[in-house]
């Protein structure tokens, strides 16, 4: 954890627990790219526990695993950093299963890491991309309610873009 | 009404729990906001085809927050209005991304006999306003979506008149207007924003025209004016002309150059000065640079300056941003007349450059050239585009994909 931290400056620790009771012991500079903590620690301080009701241990993780790669690729400073994160962000959205993919996408909506909601959303807008109508629908588990004739009302004023 | 609120809130907290509870589920759905932001980054032709998906989605394709969400999401580009058609470009415009790498040709669903037939009025959240001279025909275009829209005929102008036109897109009542002002003759010559001259606003949510009068704009009645040749540009909502005028001044004629903002919202025309320290004949180009009015003046050997408005309706803070010598960035245009074209959101700068080489036929002595070249202030970059053909661009215009208009 503090194989980046060699220099002298010391780095504090936050403990943040997830709804199931997993904690994670994570560098503040870390933890701080997540702007739900931000805030709190900002607010606060930085001496309590985090609890964080609605985010499952797993995702917490994973969030967390994420933070950390971005938080030490940026402290290098050399050039090269944009395509080493962009480089390691596909590797890292390219082999989850879509359950994964939602779950992880809603708690990094509900702590606010901005950048890695960037990420994931574009990944699950990457899923609906020159797929057909059935196909989305079985992505995002969405059954049709249209009257039937609606759905060919609204094909037929677009029809360009079923071709 | 207190009681009513308290009644609400024991089925807010249901939800929320219901919500919970498909988190620890083993099929999730997403709530909205996050389908939503999903949603903003697909382009034109997928969100097409997700309208189709469900109820829901229908309805949030068609709200106009998600399609100014959607709008955000997208790319700037550049839209040309070119002189002559581009060999493997197509047609008579093209759009580009803003540094000119990728090019693409846009086919126009209209009629259009030649360059010179039409002009673009503008381009607003992604729908493009032609105006055909042939038949004083406005069209509203969305190619990324492949919607076209003639618009019935405005109210004719009087005999002899040339209209201006302008085109904006009001967010308040998510409305697209098209501006006509129509000109009259005085003074054997022609007069736009004269008082008395007629204007005609449509509005697209309605479909219709009204009409109304030019007010006084001039504390000069006898101010002649003439428009500029650049397409109109919108800042702060408002649409802007610029124009020449010439006004007497203790017998001496004074030539300048201003602005004309006309607000959709309040219907109110205004009238702007350029910055005192230009000179009239070097300001070539009105844009909106960041959000603010500027001007961009040349003086034809390289020379080139960026003024900005940095407080709206403020002439003192009319402020020269930029200033820089072509000619040394690029030393082989030496000689080269210079002319700016339009300038694009990242601020790129694009020029047509015209320089002239000696013949080897005696008789014709010169031959023109014409390039095309774009100059980036913040990298000195200066970039030929197309190089070995001869373009001239009579429009330019920003341009970004949008599915307005569906």
């Amino acid at each position: 954890m503090s194989s980046s931290s060699t220099t002298t400056t010391t780095t504090r620790l936050l403990m943040l627990k997830a709804s199931d009771g997993v904690t994670f012991e994570v560098e503040e500079a870390v933890a701080t790219k997540l702007g739900a903590i931000n805030n709190m620690v900002e607010e606060e301080g930085s001496e309590d526990l985090i609890c964080l009701p609605n985010v499952n241990g797993k995702f917490l993780g994973m969030v967390l695993e994420w933070c950390k790669k971005h938080a030490n690729n940026n402290t290098n400073s050399d050039k090269g950093n944009d395509e080493v994160n962009k480089w390691w962000d596909k590797e890292f959205v390219m082999d989850l299963d879509q359950n994964t993919l939602y779950h992880l996408l809603m708690a990094a909506d509900y702590l606010s890491g901005t950048e890695l909601v960037d990420l994931l959303t574009e990944k699950v807008a990457s899923m609906i991309r020159g797929k057909k109508v059935e196909e989305i629908r079985e992505t995002f588990k969405i059954k049709s309610d249209f009257l039937p004739g609606q759905e060919e009302e609204i094909r037929k004023k677009n029809s360009w873009a079923f071709e | 009404m207190i009681k009513s609120f308290l009644e609400w809130k024991p089925i807010r907290q249901l939800r929320v729990s219901f919500l919970s509870l498909m988190d620890s589920g083993v099929t999730c759905k997403l709530p909205c906001d996050i389908i939503e932001e999903i949603l903003s980054r697909l382009d034109a032709k997928s969100l097409m085809r997700c309208s189709c998906v469900c109820k829901s989605w229908l309805s949030l394709i068609g709200r106009p927050s998600f399609k100014i969400r959607h709008l955000e999401h997208q790319t700037p580009c550049v839209l040309l209005h070119l002189d002559t058609p581009l060999e493997n470009l197509g047609r008579f415009s093209f759009r580009s991304s803003e540094s000119f790498d990728q090019i693409w040709s846009l086919i126009c669903p209209i009629d259009m006999f030649n360059s010179s037939s039409w002009c673009l009025v503008g381009s607003q959240n992604g729908v493009i306003c032609l105006y055909r001279y042939s038949d004083c025909s406005v069209h509203l275009w969305n190619p990324a979506i492949n919607k076209h829209k003639k618009l019935p005929l405005s109210p004719p102008p009087p005999a002899d008149s040339f209209p201006i036109h302008g085109f904006v897109y009001e967010p308040l009542t998510d409305d697209f207007k098209v501006v006509v002002v129509a000109s009259c003759r005085r003074y054997n010559c022609v007069n736009f924003f004269k008082r008395g001259n007629q204007v005609g606003v449509y509005s697209f949510r309605s479909d219709s025209w009204k009409t109304m009068e030019m007010p006084d704009i001039f504390s000069d009645p006898s101010v002649i004016t003439h428009p500029h040749r650049m397409n109109p540009v919108v800042v702060y909502g408002s649409i802007h002309w610029m124009f020449q005028y010439r006004r007497k001044s203790q017998a001496v004629l004074l030539e300048s150059i201003g602005i004309v903002a006309f607000d959709p919202r309040t219907e109110i025309f205004k009238f702007i000065n350029s910055p005192p320290f230009t000179e009239p004949d070097d300001v070539k180009i009105m844009c909106n640079w960041s959000g603010c009015l500027s001007l961009v003046t040349s003086d034809g050997h390289g020379l080139i300056e960026i003024w900005v408005m940095k407080k709206y309706c403020v002439l003192d803070s009319w402020t020269k941003h930029f200033s820089f010598d072509l000619v040394k960035h690029l030393p082989s245009a030496q000689g080269s007349r210079f002319h700016p074209i339009g300038l694009s959101d990242n601020g790129n700068l694009l020029l047509n450059l015209m320089y002239v080489q000696a013949n080897d036929n005696v008789e014709l002595g010169f031959d023109f050239f014409h390039a095309l070249t774009f100059y980036h202030p913040k990298s000195n970059e200066v970039k030929h585009l197309c190089p070995g053909t001869s373009i001239t661009v009579r429009q330019f215009t920003t341009y970004v994909e949008s599915i307005f208009l569906s």
